[in-house]
């Protein structure tokens, strides 16, 4: 299928790699249906597309790059449709990139998880307080590095 | 708006499948039980505001990012493969 974008022009997606957010985004409830695009070759970061309107992409990353703990298990069982309990879950962290000088931030505490099989899922909030909104990704330019 | 009150142990229906109960009312708190359909969530207001703002914020930066998600990368790839899924 077509999938009109405002970023990246008319993009050519398999049919079957729609993924469903029954609920919309929160605060967006009208953008259900998305494309996972790439950034760029080895970029760690993707576009989820909205295939509902074009106007909106948000940048994602597996939060499991910044929080190895990250609670898979309940996102595997928030999106588990009965029949596919086992079933795999994909999971993208949505990412704030706001002018400089602010930094990149990723929200860890709201992430979008779809069961894989299915291609349905959620943005689920996490609301036990230890993941943020604002987990601070990296201040460019500056000398530390999130990966230690 | 319908404005009503109940006691510790009662409840108020919405609709067919939405029950809130008072469970405990201590000092200034009253903490509620709500059962609702499968698949429906029930968020604090103010988590719901916030991350109803962020993702706003996150959809309007998205408009201008690739230098910044690039010197991002060249921090996050250091000794990383490339990675596969999102």
């Amino acid at each position: 299928m077509k999938v009109k974008t405002l970023r990246f022009g008319e993009v050519e997606v398999p049919d079957g790699m729609v993924f469903c957010l029954t609920g919309g985004l929160i605060g967006f409830p009208l953008l259900k249906r998305f494309v996972i695009l790439e950034h760029k070759p080895g970029s760690q970061f993707r576009w989820l597309q909205s295939v509902d309107d074009p106007d909106f992409a948000f940048v994602v990353i597996d939060p499991l790059l910044l929080a190895p703990d990250y609670p898979l298990d309940r996102l595997r069982d928030a999106v588990a449709d009965g029949h596919q309990g086992s079933s795999e879950v994909v999971v993208a962290a949505i990412t704030t990139v706001p002018p400089e000088p602010e930094p990149i931030t990723v929200n860890l505490m709201a992430p979008v998880a779809f069961n894989a099989v299915s291609r349905v899922g959620a943005q689920i909030v996490l609301h036990d307080g230890h993941y943020s909104a604002r987990h601070v990704l990296a201040r460019t330019g500056s000398a530390s590095s999130p990966t230690t | 708006m319908l404005v009503l009150s109940r006691k510790q142990g009662q409840s108020i229906v919405i609709g067919n499948d939405i029950v809130v109960t008072i469970r405990e009312v201590h000092g200034r708190t009253v903490r509620v039980s709500i059962e609702t359909p499968a698949g429906m969530p029930v968020y604090r207001e103010e988590i719901h505001k916030e991350i109803v703002l962020e993702n706003r914020r996150a959809a309007l930066g998205a408009a201008s990012v690739d230098a910044r998600l690039s010197e991002t990368d060249a921090v996050l790839g250091a000794g990383r493969p490339p990675k596969e899924g999102p």
